[in-house]
This record gives C-alpha cells, structure tokens and sequence, in this order.
C-alpha cells in the first residue's frame, strides 16, 4: 500500500473512494520519481509483477477501510471478458470493500482485544505468583530465623548441656514446623487425580477422630457422634477426603484450646432426588469466628492462629471442589463454628478450570508456570 | 533505677521467638521483658517504661504497625525497632517513625548492634 511504484494506489488511498483506472494509469509510476511514501524505494520485483499481473485495458482499484486505517486495496479487472467496467460495477467493488472493510477490523479489534486479555492474565498469574512468593518467604524466613537464633547460641555455649538440650528441641521444633508447610504447600500443588473409588462417609469420619484423637485429648474436648444410619456408598479419593476432614475436625479442635463439644453428624440431603448428597457436618464450641475473618478464611496464608501455615482450609475447600461437592461456615462470635461440607454421592465429570476456588487458582496459577 | 542496666521489651507471637530473644538479649546484659501481641506491649510499655521496643509486624490482636503508631502517641521519644520477616512493610510509611527496620534473620547481631546504637543514642527515660 505504501510502495511508491503506483501514483495511482497512493491516490486511491488518499481519495479513500473506487477509482476506475485505464491500464496506463494504473503502471504509471509515482510523480516523485521513485521517492515513495515514507522514503521506502520502490520495489522493483513487485512493479515487475502487478505490471505483469494487470493487463486488461482497464481496472478498478477500491480502498478496504477499517474504521479510520486503510487496510488495504481490492484491485479488479475484467481480463478475461476484456470488456470495460461501468459505473455499476464500480459501486458494487466499493460496497463490498466496505463490507470486507469492516469484517476485517472486527478482526484486527478482536485480535487485540485477545492479545490484551492474555497480557492481563500473565500479569494477573505474575502478580498471584509474586505475591505467594512473599508469603512463603515470610512463612521460611520466620522458623529459618530461630533455628539460626538458637543454632549460633548453642555454638557460643556449649558449655552448659542444659541448655543445649533445650535450644535443640525448639529448633526441632521449628523443623517440624517448616515440613509441615512444605507439606501443606505440596498438597496445594499437586496434580490432581483423584482415586474414585466408592467408600462410606461414616467409616472416614471414625478414621478422622482416630487421626485426631491427640488433638482432641489435648484439649480435653468431648466428642459427640450423630452418624445416620444407612448411607449409600459415595465415589470419593479416600485420602483426600480424609484429609479435608482432618483439617476440618483439627481446625475444630484448635478453636476450643480449652474444652468443648465436638459434633459431628452426617446425613443424606434430598434436595434433588436425581442427585443425592451426603452432608458431613462438624460443629465446634469454640470461640467462634469474626465477620472479617469469615470472609478470608479461605484465603490461602490467612491465619488467625499462631502457628497455622494459613493452608489448611484452602486446601480442603480444594479437595471438596474436587469432588463437585461444597463447603458451608456458620459461625457467630462466641458461638461457635458449623462447617458443612456436600459431597454428591456421585462426583459429576470433571470439568477442566471450572469453578476456580481461591485454592484452586493458586494452584492452576503454580501449574502452568 | 539505680543501676544503668537497660530495659528492652521485645514483641514477637512466636513463642519459640520470645524464649531466643530472652536468652540472647539476656546474655547481652540487658533486662528483657517480652510480649507476644500489640495490646500486650502497650501494657508493658505503660507499666515497665522500657528503654527500647523490637516490634514484630504480623501478630494477632494488634498488629505491629498499629502497634507502632499508639506508642509513640505514648512515647514520642523511646527508640523502636520493626523487626518482621516481611521486608515490604518498609514501603508501609508507619513503619518510617520506627528508628530502625530489620529483616528478620537466624543472625541476630544485626539486630543487637542496632539496640546498643540507639540506646547509646538516647537519653535515659525519666524514672
């Protein structure tokens, strides 16, 4: 569009109007004698070429605009026919160069529109990553930290066993501490395949109290057991969905440090016959959970709790998408907290990057990088 | 108090934190009071009157910077430590009325070298 070698083309575009041209006309180079547009020189292959290309006697040559820009040139002749183009004719080229015009800037619209969409997302997917970076530094550092406190006292005195003694438990402390993030932070990312098999709710909510039995004695909190009766089996990845109760129940226990009721129930909801689901419900009587917390308890690194890695519940909400099912908190302040988790009994097919729990987009975010 | 030894408090949640504060800044010759949240040391800089505050940031109930801001209404003048894990509360502008801010780490003569410059610094409070 730009080549200089056509006055004629340049004029077209400039008109932004069908011209019909005489052969001539149209191979007639520019004024400026080689000196195009923009400096660019005429290329010589390309003149070579369309004077090669149109040879009837004459041509129509209508601009394709797309909005404002010129995009581009429909250039026409009758070669065969060899007879000469009327005024109608004309009309009609124009007509369909802007149609064309237009379809094509939809295009180029829509081009970009794609490509801004997908910059949005790498910055959006460089901004999750930088900020889970922060957290889990800050989550290393903290423990890194008094290990080295407690490593370099232990070398500075050495004298007194005692001590030693004591120094050493806190750093296996902290060790613990961190492979229990690291843990956590595995689990956020693991590829998700999940083992189906069918498995009975109430045998997993017995093997969960089991794995909490320390918390709960610790504590010194009462458990009470509502379990109904004749469940049907539900098709779930058994240790995952161990594990989000496991961290449910945990969770429970820690928010009554000092005695309480643990509840668990679980029952067949009804709510559409085709698609039944089981609820597990876990009630605690702990000190309950404020509004604001409420609202980022899923949040992956939101803790109230001094040594919780603030991963816990991101990754049982996760676990619970997983199976299609979902998770519901009830809680005042002082009242206590109801976790209600539905599982349908039969997992609907999965679809890949649906529903995108906060969990889940950490998690899809760490895969795809 | 008769003699001129120092009082520091130091604020951390961890307990694991607090027991190597104690030890080590106990070892330096100072009197070491701790506390593991913000609503804790404003109480125990109301009643101790400390020499120097190491102000954790991410903490339960009151967390440092909101910490930060309601002593120094108390007590413009007593030197303060951010000592955090995070180091991007740098940019947070309370944590510029700190006198100092250092990045947590499992080396703790950065943070000791930093306390004996500023209560060398600081006049003794009025008892």
């Amino acid at each position: 569009l730009q080549s200089p070698c056509f006055a004629v083309l340049a004029r077209a575009v400039h008109e932004r109007r069908a011209l019909l041209v005489r052969r001539e006309e149209l191979i007639a180079p520019d004024d400026h004698s080689g000196n195009g547009v923009r400096g660019a020189p005429c290329d010589l292959d390309m003149r070579a070429a369309v004077t090669d290309l149109f040879t009837a006697p004459e041509t129509a040559i209508a601009p394709l605009a797309a909005k404002e820009r010129i995009v581009g040139l429909v250039v026409a002749d009758n070669l065969y026919s060899a007879s000469s183009i009327e005024e109608n004719d004309i009309r009609l080229l124009e007509t369909v160069a802007q149609q064309a015009g237009l379809t094509i800037d939809n295009a180029l619209t829509y081009q970009a529109l794609h490509k801004a969409q997908k910059d949005l997302l790498a910055a959006e997917r460089l901004a999750v990553i930088g900020d889970m970076a922060a957290r889990v530094s800050h989550e290393i550092r903290n423990p890194l930290a008094t290990i080295g406190g407690f490593a370099r006292g232990i070398l500075r005195r050495l004298d007194n066993p005692e001590a030693v003694r004591r120094k050493i438990n806190v750093i296996v402390d902290e060790v613990s501490r961190l492979e229990d993030l690291l843990g956590d932070l595995l689990d956020m990312a693991r590829p998700r395949q999940l083992d189906l098999q069918p498995h009975s709710i109430n045998e997993i909510v017995e093997h969960t109290l089991l794995l909490a039995d320390a918390d709960i004695k610790a504590a010194n909190i009462q458990v009470e057991k509502h379990l109904a009766g004749d469940l049907p089996l539900v098709v779930l990845d058994r240790r995952r969905v161990l594990q989000a109760l496991l961290n449910t129940v945990r969770n429970g226990a820690q928010a009554m440090s000092d005695g309480g009721v643990l509840s668990l129930a679980t029952r067949l909801a009804h709510e559409l016959p085709a698609a039944p689901l089981i609820e597990i419900e876990v009630r605690d009587s702990g000190a309950g959970i404020s509004e604001q917390a409420l609202k980022q308890m899923f949040d992956p690194f939101f803790s109230t709790k001094v040594r919780g890695s603030g991963l816990g519940l991101p990754v049982t909400l996760g676990i619970i998408k997983e199976h299609g099912g979902e998770i519901n908190v009830f809680s005042r302040e002082g009242g206590g907290t109801t976790f209600t988790i539905r599982l349908p009994v039969t997992p609907p097919p999965r679809e890949q990057e649906a529903t995108v729990a906060p969990a889940d987009a950490l998690e899809q975010n760490l895969l795809q990088e | 108090m008769a003699t001129d030894v120092k009082t520091i408090l130091l604020v951390d949640d961890e307990q694991n934190k607090r027991a190597l504060y104690e030890e080590e800044f106990s070892d330096e010759g100072y009197r070491v009071l701790t506390a593991g949240d913000g609503r804790e040391a404003l109480k125990v800089v109301q009643e101790e009157k400390p020499d120097l505050v190491v102000l954790d940031v991410n903490m339960p109930v009151m967390d440092g910077l909101d910490t930060l801001s309601k002593m120094l209404e108390h007590n413009s003048k007593m030197p303060v430590i951010i000592h955090t894990a995070y180091p991007s509360y740098q940019e947070n502008f309370t944590s510029w009325s700190a006198d100092a801010y250092i990045v947590k780490s499992g080396d703790l003569s950065e943070l000791k070298d930093k306390v004996k410059e500023l209560l060398a610094k600081s006049p003794t409070p009025p008892a």
